[in-house]
């Protein structure tokens, strides 16, 4: 069993290959257009200073997860060494996770019928493999740690203070990535309880004031 | 195109679950006015009430990816999930509305199965004007849970005051379903008020007026705690026609003004309010695809 | 990220069944192109429609390695219940890390899916009748066997066979001795559109055309040179030696017009304008020479023609190659004096040098630049290819296995000119014609061919313009023996039965060879008995023994003498001569001149009346996820990064043309047409047009579909291998 599984994303050594997006998808089997991880860059800059930002990004494995929150059939579980994982046997494809992330990380696949997301490759990370993605990185820009401290070289990651499972060391502001800021988080349904009082109060107000006005004597009637 | 996780079906059982709750509201209230002392045949709303509910289930068990794995939710209980614990509130909210409808069997119903009749009896025999309160408690909590559900969710569209638009929807919702067979009432109490256009449209008129409160807090709310490229998904393109057209003016306004008209002949009535259950079906839907695009 | 979906838009999964947006599974043959094939193409389930089960055990795992690229990655192929679900590196590959790029990935979808023929069929006017594969091969033996008696005196010609690049080096032998043995000397090398140049000139100077050293030498060099080499596109799992050697302050240089994502792993770029890298060698020559940083006494012992060089290089002034290569003359300059001043530089050459007509000049200039500064023999030096490995050796068991005075054989050039002549009567088509430039031009030169026989996966354009298809298998389901740019030989083996009645190439050579050659053919019935034939007459390859090879993650690198020896990395020439006739570099080669540099033909600054009105200088390439226009344009997992075609120019040069990001443009040349997108970036130089070629209109899958690049590319060669880059053509909005 690993300690802290962590996988630090370095981009200064990616070369956007795609690698680990296939890799991810064959060992989870993800079908054509589900990619659990995702690739992206775009150009920045006017030449010579110009330059193209990669980024290669998998649900954040958030401390306080939403999507454990929301899920009604017990199938988002958050492991005790942070993993976040989606327990595809359990799924029965509701939604409610994909509206609940605020990251849009789960996607819903629809020829396998449930949501699918990253489940840090539990079934190798528990034999002592590392994730796929880790495993097939031609550049070793995707490096995985099981002790949860970066290395030395790697000072400023975004992630790394709030103890995130998955940390980026980037070249620009996160921002530039779309990365969200702050760092994921709070969980967006934690404050729920003051989204059913401002139903409940008001509705508890008209019921009482409804039933009181409408009573009326029988005789009345006609 | 960003693909849209909850579409129509969803919509159909938030309005489902709105308009059972909401016309339980009413049959209760309707039940303590009258004291069910007269058998009145307009309680045929109440009938109605288990299907609607059933049917909006149904949708929501057809939208599920995995389908025939329905009955994992109910091996399962969150209290963080908002999903979860509506869940519950609806199962038992669903018996509620069977034992109901039971009561309120229309006796043509109840002659074709006489064992029923004598049931039926019995059961009127308990307060059910107690069981209609409390029963109204729960299909409260029903209607704002629909509104919880999207709010608790991180789609910045669905902002708290959902829950209170939900409430309003479904209550008025729920009117209109039960003044649509009271159309053809003559009845009247000694005072000569007809108990459905002095009583319950009143409360009607009311409702449709909070509903319209509620949703222009909702719009201020989005328009300035939120980039405006949110909203503007919602107020503008073809989701806007929905928006405006159908949630706005066919779901609350028409309606709300129509109340205001001194002769309304019966046909004119029942075009309203299938008018206004329309516009209540498009404001979920239009909120949600508005919020997932 | 903020709520924006990443669904990516330019995938399309329409014709694999089982994917459907919302709904169920569609179960159903999946029909490609416009060829009804029902009865041959059997519906299979592409990978992950039908499963979410990932239980991450296999039930065993084979030692493979991918048939694409020259890095040779070892893997190890996961089987389970008899299929291949996934593949992984090899952990032990010392040259990879037991990393993969995406495309040896996609072959785990390409062996399943639902598009691939794997009966041999027989065209029927405009359907295929499904054949058994016994009456296939006797339909090529018969028709072969029927030229020869039909012209007895001239049927060498005959008969021509385009190669691809092979899947084991046992397809690519028994391929040639079936087809040499039986007196047809035509077969067409795929390294006319790769880096034939670049092996002939090596050869011609050195005496080898493979890398003179290995990639761990790297780290012990002072200075990287690497010369359009995109690593981070066709070499990704080499990538991290480049780290590894900066980290060892090894001073990386690298040339490339564009901005690519190697860039970041390089001290220095420079951005010569494509196709002039031979004048920038020149100029870089003359300053060493002028300046007494060459290394006089390596070149008084090893190197012939250094008087004629100097005499070459003297009108290459710093200016003059400014000018030429748009390179500014200081950056010039102080490159030649710091790859003077270094003891220890290897020359790493790319696939794009060979892409010009001045390419064999260009690359004898290069290698004029390691030698007169002393740095092709020994430790940290030496000259390395994109390809390294056919074996030595290879001349030996050609004429042993070649029909007594086997005819000469001819250029592609010469072939094509044959078949419009109609002098051709059977072609074995086992690649792609869509390789070629000017690609109609071959399409119509083929359509004359009596019988055309296609060996490939897919209802494809060479599938349009076959008699016959007789498809091969791919690597899971093929055993055999295959070289990579380290000079290593790794051992594949089988890790599936071949579907349907496909056969490995070995195999079919193997049979037809049997049938033609008139008793001449080698008994041999199994990969591991080719292989073991060519060991046997193949020196370097003697220690190379199958239980060696079994067990080296690594492979092991020939020259490899006997079979206690080790292998030999680094440095080639070990006992510091090469392989030419004296033992020395040959800067002069008979025939070829001296060594010079002149404009790509079609360039716009050539000399010509109609260059004016192609101002523009056209390029193309790979993309890290396609292996060119092959059958990875059949992979939707690589769709998915697929971008479709589009035509890549500078801001500046869209703006003189009014043009904006996204808009629909022409691209034209002297040959015709294409309609694309256009891309604005800042990575490429202004003047020139960059687009990936791997597309073409067959292909089921948005972003991987799309016109034939190579069907605009004007049909120029130098003497060698065909021009892909640098001459005119035209952008105008659409």
């Amino acid at each position: 069993m690993t300690v802290e599984p962590l996988i630090v994303y370095n981009e200064k050594l990616c070369i956007g290959c795609h690698s680990c997006e296939i890799a991810c998808q064959l060992e989870n089997n993800a079908p054509v257009g589900i990619m659990l991880r995702h690739v992206t860059s775009e150009p920045q800059g006017v030449f010579p200073e110009e330059r193209e930002w990669i980024i290669s990004t998998a649900c954040f494995h958030c401390n306080d997860p939403s999507c454990v929150s929301a899920c009604p059939a017990g199938a988002l579980k958050r492991r005790d060494n942070g993993v976040v994982e989606h327990i595809q046997k359990n799924c029965i494809g509701c939604g409610y996770c994909i509206n609940a992330c605020p990251f849009d990380v789960p996607q819903f696949s629809p020829s396998q019928h449930i949501m699918r997301k990253c489940s840090f490759c539990t079934q190798r990370i528990d034999v002592g493999k590392e994730p796929a993605c880790v495993a097939k990185c031609p550049t070793g820009a995707l490096k995985y740690l099981t002790d949860g401290n970066l290395p030395k070289d790697m000072p400023a990651a975004y992630g790394k203070s709030e103890r995130l499972h998955m940390v980026y060391a980037l070249t620009g502001k996160p921002s530039e990535y779309h990365l969200p800021e702050p760092v994921p988080g709070n969980n967006v349904t934690h404050l729920q309880i003051f989204k059913w009082l401002i139903g409940l109060v008001p509705g508890a107000f008209l019921l009482g004031w409804f039933w009181k006005k409408l009573s009326f004597e029988e005789d009345n009637l006609e | 195109m960003n693909e849209v996780t909850w579409g129509y079906p969803i919509a159909l059982y938030l309005f489902l679950a709105g308009l059972s709750a909401g016309g339980f509201v009413f049959t209760a209230l309707f039940s303590r006015v009258t004291s069910g002392h007269v058998e009145l045949p307009d309680q045929r709303s109440a009938v109605l009430l288990p299907f609607l509910l059933g049917a909006g289930i149904l949708m929501l068990i057809l939208d599920l990816g995995r389908k025939l794995d329905f009955w994992k939710l109910l091996f399962h209980f969150n209290i963080d999930s908002p999903m979860s614990m509506g869940l519950w509130v609806l199962i038992v909210f669903s018996f509620l509305l069977l034992f109901w409808a039971i009561i309120w069997l229309p006796k043509a119903i109840q002659s074709r199965v006489p064992v029923l009749a004598e049931w039926i009896l019995t059961l009127r025999k308990l307060n059910f004007e107690r069981i209609g309160l409390w029963g109204s408690a729960l299909a409260i909590l029903v209607a704002v849970y629909t509104g919880v559900l999207l709010s608790a969710a991180a789609t910045p569209l669905w902002n708290s005051v959902l829950p209170l638009i939900f409430l309003f929807s479904s209550l008025s919702t729920g009117f209109a379903l039960g003044l649509l067979p009271g159309l053809s009432s003559t009845t009247h109490d000694k005072g000569g008020k007809n108990i459905y256009e002095d009583y319950m449209m009143g409360r009607y008129r009311l409702l449709l007026f909070g509903q319209f409160v509620a949703v222009c807090i909702f719009l201020s709310v989005a328009y300035l705690t939120q980039p405006h490229e949110i909203i503007v998904n919602l107020i503008y393109g073809w989701i806007g026609y929905l928006w405006w057209f159908g949630a706005i003016g066919a779901g609350i306004l028409f309606p709300l003004m129509t109340t205001f008209f001194k002769k309304k002949p019966r046909w004119f009535l029942a075009v309203v309010i299938v008018v206004e259950l329309g516009g209540a079906f498009l404001l979920r839907w239009s909120l949600l695809i508005a919020g997932q695009a | 990220m903020n709520k924006e979906k990443k669904i990516p838009s330019e995938c399309d999964q329409r014709n694999i069944p089982g994917i459907t947006r919302r709904g169920f599974l569609k179960v159903g043959a999946a029909v490609a192109g416009g060829v009804a094939v029902t009865p041959a193409l059997q519906h299979r389930s592409a990978i992950g429609a039908m499963t979410t089960d990932v239980s991450g055990k296999s039930d065993y795992e084979v030692d493979s390695c991918c048939q694409f690229c020259q890095a040779r990655c070892t893997t190890k192929v996961q089987v389970r219940d008899g299929r291949v679900v996934n593949v992984y590196g090899n952990p032990g590959n010392e040259w990879t890390m037991g990393t993969m790029c995406p495309k040896g990935q996609s072959l785990v979808e390409l062996t399943y899916s639902p598009h691939r023929i794997i009966y041999p069929l027989k065209r029927e006017g405009n359907s295929w009748k499904r054949i058994s594969y016994g009456a296939a091969l006797d339909m090529v033996a018969d028709r072969i066997l029927t030229i020869k008696r039909d012209f007895p005196k001239d049927y060498a010609h005959r008969v021509v066979h385009f190669a691809p690049l092979w899947d084991s080096h046992e397809s690519e032998i028994a391929c040639k001795a079936a087809l040499h043995l039986a007196g047809f000397p035509d077969t067409c090398s795929p390294g006319d559109t790769c880096i034939g140049s670049s092996s002939t000139a090596l050869s011609l100077c050195l005496g080898s055309g493979v890398s003179s050293t290995t990639l761990d030498e790297l780290k012990n060099a002072q200075m990287l040179l690497l010369w359009g080499a995109n690593l981070s596109v066709i070499y990704p799992t080499y990538v991290r030696w480049i780290d590894e050697a900066r980290n060892n302050g090894v001073e990386v240089v690298y040339f490339d017009p564009r901005r690519t994502p190697t860039s970041k792993y390089c001290n220095e770029q420079v951005m010569p304008r494509p196709g002039t890298d031979g004048a920038l060698a020149m100029g870089l020559v003359r300053i060493l020479i002028r300046e007494n940083l060459c290394d006089r006494e390596f070149i008084a012992s090893h190197v012939n023609g250094f008087e004629e060089l100097v005499s070459s290089v003297e009108q290459y002034t710093p200016e003059k190659v400014s000018e030429i290569t748009w390179v500014p003359k200081d950056v010039i300059v102080n490159l030649a004096r710091r790859i003077g001043r270094s003891k220890r530089t290897i020359l790493w050459m790319g696939g794009s040098l060979s892409r010009y007509t001045n390419s064999l000049q260009t690359i004898r200039a290069l290698i004029a630049l390691q030698a007169i500064t002393g740095n092709i023999l020994g430790k940290g030096r030496g000259i390395m290819n994109v390809r390294g490995g056919k074996p030595g050796g290879e001349e030996i068991f050609d004429e042993m296995y070649s029909a007594p005075k086997l005819a000469s054989k001819l250029n592609f050039r010469k072939v094509i000119y044959n078949m419009e002549r109609e002098r051709v009567n059977l072609l074995l088509l086992n690649s792609s014609y869509r390789r070629y430039p000017d690609t109609n031009k071959i399409k119509e030169a083929i359509s004359k061919v009596d019988f055309v026989v296609y060996r490939g996966f897919f209802m494809d354009e060479e599938a349009e313009i076959s008699h016959l298809i007789i498809p091969p298998v791919m690597i899971f389901e093929s055993d055999g023996s295959q070289y990579g740019a380290q000079r290593q030989v790794v051992w594949r083996t089988r890790a599936i039965e071949p579907l349907g009645e496909a056969v490995p190439d070995w195999q079919f050579y193997t049979d037809l060879g049997k049938k033609i050659c008139g008793g001449t053919f080698p008994d041999v019935n199994s990969a591991e008995d080719i292989f073991e034939l060519f060991r046997k007459n193949a020196p370097t390859w003697a220690g190379l023994t199958l239980e060696r090879l079994k067990n080296s993650p690594s492979g092991i690198s020939w020259p490899c003498p006997s079979e206690d020896h080790p292998g030999t990395r680094g440095d080639m020439y070990t006992d510091g001569r090469f392989f030419t006739e004296d033992g020395k570099v040959d800067l002069i080669t008979k025939g070829l001149g001296p060594i010079t540099w002149s404009e790509p033909k079609g360039s716009p600054k050539e000399e010509k009346k109609n260059t004016a009105e192609f101002p523009l200088i056209f390029t193309q390439g790979k993309v890290v996820q396609h292996w060119q226009h092959t059958f990875t344009n059949w992979s939707g997992y690589m769709a998915q990064f697929s971008k479709g075609n589009y035509a890549q120019v500078h801001p500046k040069t869209a703006l003189n043309l009014n043009l904006k990001n996204g808009d629909w443009v022409w691209v034209e040349t002297t040959l015709g047409k294409l309609k694309m997108r256009l891309r604005i970036s800042e990575s490429i130089m202004e003047g020139v047009v960059w687009m990936p070629s791997h597309l073409s209109p067959s292909v089921p899958f948005k972003g991987n579909t799309g016109q034939i690049v190579n069907s605009i590319i004007p049909y120029y060669w130098d003497k060698v291998s065909a021009q892909f880059n640098g001459f005119g053509c035209r952008l105008t909005k659409a």
